[in-house]
């Protein structure tokens, strides 16, 4: 009798251990091999609020909200526009590239030209994140463009 | 060998099974690996999908966000704006969501609009639940692969619904420019002559504020009425006098009266005699922007009516609190002539004289201050209570004419004894005529004298006018023929006494019968309540409690008691018929209460006081041998001798847990008593202690109680010479000694009581004695008790043992008490114009009449059919249709035993009569049929007064007369009773019954001015003022004050209601008295006066028009008054049917609003009144224009939209308490207004409504 006990826990050890490892692998190897972009979306969502402090500047500012009272704040984008390139990216703690355009009605907005990198030619991957508020009464678009 | 193999063939398998395993796990394993590389293959949804899922947020955010004014398209927003969106800092989303409420087509174009600017790649739509508001995009949402949504709630919109309108709530509000009234009262009586009053108006009056007077008095006389000097018209009364009342509405002299105070004369113009009002008011009703005066300020100042002609009133003041101090300023004026030199003027406060003028002859001012009152007036008797107050002249200055309403029947005896001589029998008397001399001779005859008394008596009856009375005269029976009916004809009934003659028997019941027979001849009688009926009844269960007041603060004797619902009804209470000896006991509730005992200490020891008795079980509790009340307050003692013969016996103490008295005092089984005669006993102090003696004395009781048992010797010792006793004594403070248990044998030398005994005792002998020794309870203090036995015998082998065990003494509470209540119902008022009340109580007996005290008997009795005989009950304390009676039984001890009869005669007039007789009854009754021409006699006078109500006096000629049969008939019918054979003390009594009579029947007493009379001049700034500490009425912060006066009551004991939602701040009733008083008034069973309770002749005392009812009598809902006149406590003549309740309300404001409602336009509204007509206003007070509302009794109709109507109809609807379509108030008679707030614009609270906006790629 106890040698088929020993028996079955074998077998339920080396099941778990082949479980384990299937799921640290799923863990490990899905977000950036399948969803690249994921975690900097999260990041990304910040800029859809109003930020910490509220009425944050580059000096203060811990998060870097653009919109007040819901609507996108041009003294805001323009204050992130004054961030350098790494800045940006070590505030929004981004991993891959990223540029922000503003348009209204398809039209590029001067403000936060130089948001960002540029975007390369070539890239592996390439993401595109579209949010809408309201800029100056009229509906703008923030337009995030992610690659690596 | 075959073992082996076995063994090997199992480790075979079991490396078999191993290795089966783990390829088993290698291909799960290889399966879950598959899964998750399947899984991994497939596209990373939440990446793709996030973007449209923030899209979908961020386009409702962009709808709440951009607002109208932001709408790009001029000429969109201006349609917008055109749709009475006039916000343009609306969010688009509620824009687009009322669009859609409002079935706008511009919704889809505002959806457009706000997203104009978007260059989405997305497609999108909008939706209002469910509804599709628009949208855009290049692709169909049919052809999306996955359509994203969020929402957003809006509140206050839903569609065909209105998106705001007004809320409005109501309120009374004391307008500015209010109108109001005061009152200037007169009475109960003032006069004889002219009439000068002041009264005080506000300052802001102007001839344009005031509205009318009105004038409503009880008078026989014509009014000249002056107003400041100036005429103001002549006023003839329709209704002269019997509290009748003529009022006269006045409009034309608005000019005469002016701010502050207004001197009123009223100028009566009928004869001295007539001159006078008894009660009434001058009524000024006028606007003002003064405040209301709210009752009960301190100092109470109360000004005296001017009086020119002969000062004579009759009033009364009010102290709303315990008075601290009083005063009185009298100016006035007498004019003394030679006739009236002796004239006394006097002013009395309550009952008590508090100044005299026997002098003055001039116009004088006096003060009587604090000083003087205090001394003399009993402050706290006055306090909180309507003061009578009589002023005027004492002497001559009036005659009182009294008129009566007597019916009385003179029952005369002439039999043959009749005949004899006044002071003996069998000898003729000497027939002498009324005039003569020697009348009073004790020679004359009997009949002699009963003619002369006979005439005068009825002589004396019929001076009084009203009165009626009738003649019987009776022997062997009645003399019919002799008999006259009722009359006033004097001269008739004198020929009919004069002649009488003597002859044969004396059938008193008779002539008692017949006088019934008459004196009911045309009277109706009702039974109201028949004997032995059903009653609600609640059992005190040994407990003194009242019922507890219900939530309506009612007592249980209230006409309307909640809690009654709860008692038991039915008749077995009543118990059953008992047929004993005597008067029959028709009902007998039983005996069914607890007994609350409560015990003295007995000097038991501790470890056996498991109960109230002494057992004695764990030894005797003995602290010294102190026998007897000398003693100290010990334990227990033990004597020999104690009954007498010698005191050898043995005192063993316990025994086998009883105590025990030996008489074998010698070792070889002796009786050792000298003569072999002995007693023993033992004893303890008993303290009665205050509490003890308290629950004794108060219809409680005392008893002690003990087992005994004799225990002889064997062998049959005793002889028929030979006793035992078994005895026991009580020692009270002061070493009274009282000998327990009866006397049962005297043998030898005992004389004195005993428990138990035995002659030859050689039986064995036991028992448990009780005897109450409540009357051996004399007070608080030490007492002895001792028991014990005593042996008689002859020889020494004669002896026995006593035991004694459980020894108690005990105090019960007994007293018990039943509470009953019976509805009845009187539907013909005219048939009961006097109750009459037969009650049997064992042992007394409380009764109440629709909430008030009828009776209380005193003193405890054993029950009789009836105690209470005949009560007349005045009419005014029944009510047409339901009333209740109710009455507190309460036993001491024993049955306690209860019946009641009430019935109800047709007429108010006294019924008397006087039955004289010379001898003994010897004639019997076939009506009474007792047996007995005695009995027959006694009952039939008790019949008499129990089923008439008619007082039976009786008396006897000569010393022969049957005192014992006259005195018990004059008891059972309440009448008065001598037997002399002295005339005149006969006359003297004949008087007394007049009078009695005229007391019982005097039914008004007129004023009537005679000879010389004394000119007297009462100014009017002579007042009465009472400081109090009587709390005055006040207003809360949300509360309005009005006052209202009721109708005309109708009746004495009517039912008021009170609107249930005010708070009653003071209450008062009038109270038309005429040439009677007002003696009695009380509310939901609260004495609020009582005339009667100062035990002085009406005549001295004042008369109140205005009665203040008790703080709290009064209460929101129904209430029971009872108002009665009279001419003595005795006496009722009913009430007048003007009088009226005035009450001083608080209404609480407690303004709630309405739902939101479209409109707030307002209304005409046409207002009906509890009080009669009807009144039309504008709500608000600015409307003008064609729309009607009514709130009346035919139609209650308004605008269910309009706030205004809404807000109206909600107040005037707390207005109508009683839901009948009119409101207690008059709008314009109480000085209010309705007020409407309005809040306009008031979002609704529709929804909330879902707006949702869809994406899709």
């Amino acid at each position: 009798m106890k040698r088929h006990g020993q028996i079955f826990t074998m077998d339920l050890i080396l099941g778990l251990m082949i479980m384990i490892a299937a799921l640290l692998a799923l863990l490990v190897y899905t977000p950036a091999e399948r969803a690249p972009f994921r975690d900097d979306l999260e990041r990304l969502s910040v800029l859809m609020s109003e930020g910490v402090p509220a009425n944050w500047t580059n000096s203060t500012v811990s998060i870097p909200g653009l919109l007040s009272n819901s609507q996108f704040n041009e003294t805001k984008i323009r204050a992130f526009d004054n961030f350098t390139i790494d800045e940006e990216r070590e505030i929004l703690g981004l991993v891959a590239n990223a540029q922000i355009r503003f348009y209204v009605n398809g039209t590029l907005q001067s403000l936060c030209q130089t948001c960002g990198d540029a975007v390369p030619a070539s890239y592996e991957d390439l993401f595109v994140l579209r949010r809408y508020a309201v800029l100056n009464g009229t509906v703008a678009t923030m337009e995030v463009t992610l690659w690596r | 060998m075959a073992i082996t193999s076995r063994r090997a063939a199992l480790r075979k398998i079991s490396s078999r099974r191993g290795i089966y395993f783990t390829v088993d796990a290698m291909f799960a394993a290889f399966l879950i690996i598959s899964a998750l590389a399947l899984l991994l293959a497939l596209p990373p949804r939440e990446q793709e999908t996030r973007p449209l899922e923030l899209a979908a947020q961020d386009s409702i955010a962009i709808l709440t966000t951009l607002k109208l004014a932001d709408l790009p398209d001029a000429t969109l927003k201006a349609a917008v704006l055109a749709t009475n969106q006039t916000n343009e800092n609306e969010s688009l989303l509620r824009v687009i969501g009322v669009l859609w409420a409002t079935n706008s087509t511009l919704a889809p174009n505002v959806t457009a609009a706000a997203f104009s600017g978007l260059s989405l790649p997305i497609s999108y739509a909008v939706y209002a639940e469910g509804d599709y508001l628009g949208g855009g995009g290049a692709v169909a949402q049919s052809e999306a692969y996955r359509v994203y949504s969020a929402r957003q709630s809006i509140s206050g919109i839903a569609q065909g619904k209105p998106l705001a309108g007004s809320t409005a709530t109501g309120l009374l509000r004391k307008i500015e420019n209010r109108s109001t009234a005061t009152f200037l009262t007169f009475g109960g009586f003032v006069g004889q002559g002219n009439i000068t009053s002041t009264i005080e108006l506000p300052s802001d009056l102007i001839t344009s504020s005031v509205i009318d007077l009105l004038l409503e008095l009880d008078t026989p006389s014509i009014i000249v009425l002056r107003i400041n000097g100036n005429a103001c018209g002549t006023y003839t009364p329709v209704n002269p006098g019997n509290s009748s009342i003529d009022a006269w509405l006045i409009k034309n002299c608005s000019s005469l009266l002016v701010a502050g105070n207004n001197t009123i004369n009223l100028n009566l113009l009928s004869s001295l005699d007539q001159a006078y009002i008894s009660g009434g008011f001058l009524r000024v009703r006028y606007t003002t922007d003064e405040p209301s005066v709210l009752p009960y300020a301190s100092p109470s100042v109360t000004l005296l009516p001017g009086i020119t002609g002969i000062v004579n009133l009759y009033d009364a003041v009010y102290a709303p609190g315990n008075i601290s101090s009083m005063s009185v300023r009298l100016h006035y004026a007498t004019n003394r002539t030679n006739s009236t030199l002796s004239n006394t003027f006097y002013l009395t406060i309550g009952n008590t004289t508090v100044y005299r003028d026997n002098t003055t002859n001039s116009t004088v001012f006096v003060n009587l201050t604090d000083v003087n009152l205090s001394s003399i007036l009993n402050y706290s008797k006055l306090s909180g209570t309507t003061i009578p107050v009589r002023l005027g002249f004492e002497n001559l200055t009036f005659t009182t004419v009294y008129s009566g309403s007597s019916d009385v029947m003179l029952a005369t005896d002439v039999s043959g004894s009749m005949g004899w001589r006044m002071d003996a029998d069998n000898v003729n008397g000497v027939v002498r005529s009324c005039t003569s001399a020697s009348i009073n001779n004790s020679d004359t005859q009997r009949l002699s004298v009963a003619k002369c008394l006979d005439q005068q008596f009825v002589s004396d009856i019929l001076n009084v006018s009203g009165n009626r009375i009738g003649l019987v005269s009776y022997a062997t029976s009645t003399d019919v023929p002799a008999t006259k009916v009722l009359s006033t004809n004097l001269t008739l009934l004198n020929s009919s006494i004069a002649a009488y003659n003597a002859t044969t028997n004396t059938c008193i019941c008779c002539g008692i019968n017949s006088a019934v027979a008459e004196l009911s001849r045309n009277v109706t009688r009702t039974v109201i309540v028949a004997s032995g009926t059903s009653w609600n009844y609640l059992f005190g269960n040994g407990s003194l409690l009242v019922p507890a007041n219900d939530t309506s603060g009612k007592p249980w004797y209230a006409v309307t008691y909640l809690n009654a619902s709860s008692w038991v009804s039915g008749s077995a209470p009543l118990g059953a018929l008992d047929n004993g000896s005597g008067p029959a006991i028709v009902k007998d509730m039983g005996n069914t209460f607890t007994q609350n005992q409560s015990v003295p200490v007995l000097w038991e020891r501790t470890a056996d006081l498991v109960s109230p008795e002494v057992d004695f079980t764990s030894g005797l509790n003995s602290t010294g041998n102190t026998f007897g009340l000398a003693g100290t307050n010990d334990g227990w003692d033990w004597q020999g001798g104690t009954y007498g013969y010698a005191a050898n016996v043995n005192n063993l103490g316990v025994v086998s847990g009883a105590l025990v008295i030996d008489a074998n005092t010698s070792p070889s089984n002796r009786n050792n008593c000298a003569n072999n005669d002995c007693s023993g006993a033992y004893g303890v102090t008993i303290n009665i202690t205050a509490s003890l003696y308290n629950t004794i004395n108060r219809s409680g009781s005392a008893r002690v109680a003990f087992y005994y048992q004799w225990n002889p010797a064997s062998g049959n010792p005793f002889e028929s010479s030979d006793e035992v006793w078994v005895k026991a004594r009580w020692t009270a403070p002061g070493n009274i000694i009282t000998n327990l248990g009866t006397e049962q044998s005297s043998q030898g030398s005992d004389a004195t009581t005993e428990i138990d005994f035995r002659t030859n005792p050689d039986v064995y002998m036991n028992g448990t004695y009780t005897q109450d020794i409540t009357s051996l309870i004399t007070g608080p203090g030490l007492y002895y008790l001792d028991i014990g036995g005593k042996l008689q015998a002859n020889v020494n082998d004669e002896w026995g043992r006593w035991r004694f065990d459980n020894v108690l003494v005990a105090a019960s509470n007994q007293t018990d008490v039943y509470y009953l209540r019976k509805n009845f119902t009187i539907s013909n008022y005219s048939l009961i114009q006097q109750g009459i009340l037969n009650v049997m109580s064992d042992d007394r007996a409380t009764v109440y009449i629709n909430g008030n005290l009828l009776l209380d008997e005193g003193l405890a009795h054993t029950a009789q059919q009836w105690n209470i005989r005949g009560y007349i009950i005045p009419q005014g304390m029944f009510t047409t249709g339901t009333n209740v009676i109710a009455v507190r039984i309460e036993n001491n001890r024993g049955q306690a035993k209860f019946d009641l009869e009430l019935l109800g005669l047709n007429t108010s007039r006294s019924l008397a009569m006087l039955a004289m007789t010379d001898g003994v009854a010897n004639q019997e009754c076939a009506v009474q049929n007792t047996g007995s021409a005695l009995e027959d006699a006694i009952l039939s006078a008790c019949m008499a007064r129990e089923d008439w109500g008619i007082t039976v006096h009786t008396v006897g000629f000569s010393t022969s007369a049957d005192a014992a049969t006259l005195q018990s008939a004059a008891a059972c019918g309440s009448g008065l009773y001598t037997a002399s054979a002295n005339t005149s003390a006969l006359a003297d009594f004949y008087r007394n019954v007049v009078i009695n009579i005229l007391d019982s029947t005097l039914r008004s007493q007129s004023v009537v001015v005679t000879g010389s009379f004394q000119p007297s001049t009462l100014f009017p700034d002579s007042s009465i003022t009472i400081v109090h500490n009587g709390t005055p009425a006040a207003l809360l912060a949300n509360e309005v004050g009005i006052t209202t006066q009721s109708g005309a009551l109708g009746s004495c004991t009517p039912t008021v209601i009170v609107p249930p939602s005010t708070r009653v701040l003071g209450a008062r009733v009038t109270s038309y008295s005429a040439d009677h008083w007002t003696d009695f008034v009380s509310a939901n069973g609260v004495t609020a006066f009582d005339l009667g309770a100062y035990q002085t002749p009406y005549i001295a005392l004042g008369d109140p028009y205005i009665v203040q009812l008790a703080r709290g009598s009064i209460v929101p809902g129904a209430n029971t008054l009872n108002l009665r006149t009279g001419d003595s406590p005795t006496n009722s003549t009913g009430c007048s049917v003007n009088n009226t309740l005035i009450t001083d309300l608080a209404i609480p404001i407690n303004p709630t609003y309405t739902p939101v409602l479209e409109r707030a336009i307002g209304c005409f509204w046409t207002v009906e009144q509890d009080s009669g007509g009807t009144q039309s206003i504008s709500v608000p007070r600015n409307y003008v224009g064609a729309k009607t509302c009514s709130y009346t009794n035919a139609s209650i109709s308004y605008d269910a939209l309009d706030a205004y109507d809404v807000a109206t109809a909600n107040l005037l609807s707390a207005l109508d308490y009683d839901s009948d379509g009119r409101i207690f108030i008059s709008l314009a008679d109480e000085d209010v207004e309705i007020i409407v707030n309005t809040v306009s614009n008031v979002p609704y609270l529709w929804g909330p409504s879902l707006i949702e906006v869809r994406v899709w790629q």
